[in-house]
């Protein structure tokens, strides 16, 4: 009797407000987390909204959504290329031929070295590794200037193979820095494949190759997936070297489309909203990507930390 | 004598049976494609680099120059004239970027990945949403910060029209009248005075640019080293009654360090390299070492010069890569 006396007001009062605390915590949890939604994906949505907008059509006051949503500016982009300077359809397919060759001989080139370092023994694994890892520290000018000279000294001999202002002459060093990359990320995958089906293969009498192309590569198909999609998305992102490298506006990539557009002296003559123009290529330029990366959200964030971790 | 040969004849058959190709030849035939690309796009590159920043390089005087000189160094370091300044204030400029860039995203994105590593409905689209700045180009997060979110009041720029829609006093974040935030007191080797340095609102929205572009990868990045954490020791520490600050001071912060240490390590080797964030604004008082290394290829040709940027640059990534490593490998 004299326990629960004791007891038993105490319990209640103060459950109460253990309820209250936790349900106070979770407010704010999810505060946080609509919060940091609005911080990721706000801005984005925001322009999209902005692009909807008539540019035609000279905004008096701040409002956050347009009257009436249309997509005069996405025609405007489009059809006043000589005003601009910026052809933009040209651009979106000059990024996906480079992107995509990039994307395939990294691929390539990196599958074998992460197979190599994933499954075998070697002397120098250790130097290699670090050479892989140097090679993600090096600044863009110091590779892109020497390479230019390399390049221009080459052509002296056989001009063929002048690949100045030539998307074909970007993929070798769009290769070189996405390598550690995709390196690190096919390795974690490779290396999650079980040894024994590996060591079976071998006794039944398949050679090194054999097993590479028929067991290990049709396994790491998600990896190999993954990988494509993040060295084509980097390249595809990429604008220092493509603004050296590629001079012509014929040969634009996306990124450099959107700096011409920025900085086109034209576009002052315009009779639209030059801001409203810029938000709907920003959006040409990004809403591919946004709605790859959403579909594929499991499969990238799988290559991105796995890649990184254990680099 | 007929036997023994025999004996070695079957035993090399079996050898070749049971080991047909050898290891070394497969992995030298893998090795042979990444090595070419490693020869012609990276290292012919930087060692011609690496030459060309001792030498007169330029537009007048052809690719690898006339002389083999140190002058493009002490012009940079020491002179004292107009390029060495511009290179000591874009480096103090792009250290002071890197510095506090870096520490916001680990902070942010460590709240971030603290929070998502929790149970929750709609876990996978709050993820989801990560991804999405992570994916932009850089130059197109910095039109959508430079002409819509921090664009003038007039020009329908969202944070000055919420500042005037809170009565407060909107803030010019770039041009010609840009507000400064501080002075920052830095020394030039040639200067015997302390110089200062203004740091404008411009470089404060080029951090946030960084910041929203790259908080979501780092805290992929934690996140996944949280997973490593098991949910044992939280369950042990429950018991012996730990807040949850001791609980995150004592189990998950040192259980995390290596995977926060490499991660700190790779943004801060990008955050040295900046350049796409701040050509949009066409403002000295943010540029990078990068862009004065682009300035002078494409803009003074002077190749040797640019080059000599280059390397600094290498040298002060390598630096504070290795500072990085140390010191979180120091306190596991």
């Amino acid at each position: 009797m004299i326990v629960d006396k004791s007891i038993a007001p105490i319990s209640e009062s103060k459950i109460l407000w253990i309820r209250r605390k936790r349900l106070l915590g979770k407010v704010l949890f999810f505060a946080g987390i609509i919060l940091m939604c609005l911080f990721c994906a706000g801005p984005f949505i925001w322009i999209f909204i902005r692009s909807l907008r008539d540019p035609y059509i000279p905004q008096s006051e701040f409002e956050i959504f347009p009257k009436i949503a249309n997509l005069k500016s996405y025609l405007v982009v489009f059809e006043n290329t000589e005003y601009t300077g910026v052809t933009f359809d040209r651009a979106l397919i000059n990024g996906f031929i480079l992107s995509s060759l990039t994307a395939i001989v990294v691929l390539l080139v990196g599958s074998f070295v992460a197979y190599s370092l994933a499954k075998f023994e070697f002397p120098m694994k250790g130097v290699v590794t670090m050479i892989i890892f140097a090679m993600t520290s090096l600044p863009p000018l110091i590779i892109v200037i020497p390479y230019f000279i390399q390049v221009k000294t080459i052509s002296e001999f056989v001009p063929i193979l002048d690949l100045h202002d030539n998307l074909i002459g970007l993929v070798l060093p769009y290769s070189a820095f996405n390598l550690p990359l995709s390196v690190f990320v096919l390795r974690s995958f490779f290396e999650e494949i079980p040894e024994d089906l590996w060591k079976a293969a071998k006794v039944d009498g398949a050679s090194n190759f054999q097993i590479f192309r028929k067991i290990i590569l049709p396994l790491t198909i998600p990896g190999l997936f993954t990988t494509l999609m993040l060295v084509f998305i980097a390249s595809w992102n990429e604008l220092l070297f493509a603004q050296i490298w590629l001079t012509s506006d014929y040969n634009h990539t996306v990124p450099r489309a959107i700096l011409r557009f920025v900085q086109s002296p034209l576009s002052l003559q315009a009779n639209w909203d030059t801001d409203l123009a810029l938000m709907a290529a920003t959006c040409i330029a990004t809403i591919p990507l946004v709605i790859l990366v959403l579909i594929f959200q499991k499969q990238l964030i799988k290559g991105i930390t796995s890649g990184a971790v254990k680099g | 004598m007929g036997i023994s040969q025999s004996t070695a004849i079957t035993s090399t058959l079996r050898d070749q049976e049971i080991n047909p190709p050898s290891d070394k030849n497969f992995v030298a035939t893998m090795m042979t494609p990444a090595a070419l690309v490693f020869l012609f796009g990276i290292l012919f590159p930087v060692l011609t680099g690496l030459i060309i920043s001792f030498t007169d390089s330029s537009a007048i005087q052809g690719y690898f120059g006339k002389h083999i000189t140190l002058v493009n160094y002490y012009e940079l370091l020491l002179y004292g004239g107009i390029n060495g300044r511009d290179f000591w204030q874009f480096t103090y400029q792009t250290l002071f970027f890197s510095f506090v860039a870096v520490s916001l995203e680990f902070l942010l994105g460590l709240v971030f990945a603290l929070m998502l590593n929790k149970e929750f409905r709609g876990r996978s689209l709050a993820r989801a949403t990560l991804l999405i700045p992570w994916a932009l180009p850089t130059i197109a997060s910095a039109t959508i910060f430079r002409y819509e979110i921090f664009e003038t009041a007039d020009s329908y720029g969202v944070v000055n029209n919420i500042l005037i829609l809170l009565g407060q006093r909107p803030i010019t974040f770039f041009g010609s009248d840009v507000d400064i935030i501080f002075n920052l007191p830095v020394i030039y080797p040639f200067d015997p005075f302390i110089t200062q340095i203004p740091i404008t609102f411009t470089m404060f929205t080029v951090i946030i640019i960084d910041v929203w572009k790259t908080t979501p990868f780092f805290s992929l990045l934690i996140l996944a080293a949280l997973q490593v954490v098991p949910d044992d020791l939280y369950k042990a520490a429950d018991i012996a009654g730990a807040s949850s600050w001791q609980k995150f001071r004592y189990i998950t912060w040192p259980l995390i360090m290596p995977g926060v240490g490499i991660a700190l390590v790779f943004r801060v080797m990008d955050a040295i390299r900046v350049y796409d964030a701040i050509i949009v604004f066409r403002d000295e008082s943010v540029y990078s070492m990068t862009k004065q290394a682009v300035d002078f290829w494409a803009l003074a040709q002077e190749y040797g010069l640019a080059s000599a940027v280059a390397v600094m640059e290498f040298l002060l990534i390598i630096f504070f890569a290795l500072l990085i490593i140390a010191l979180t490998r120091r306190r596991t």
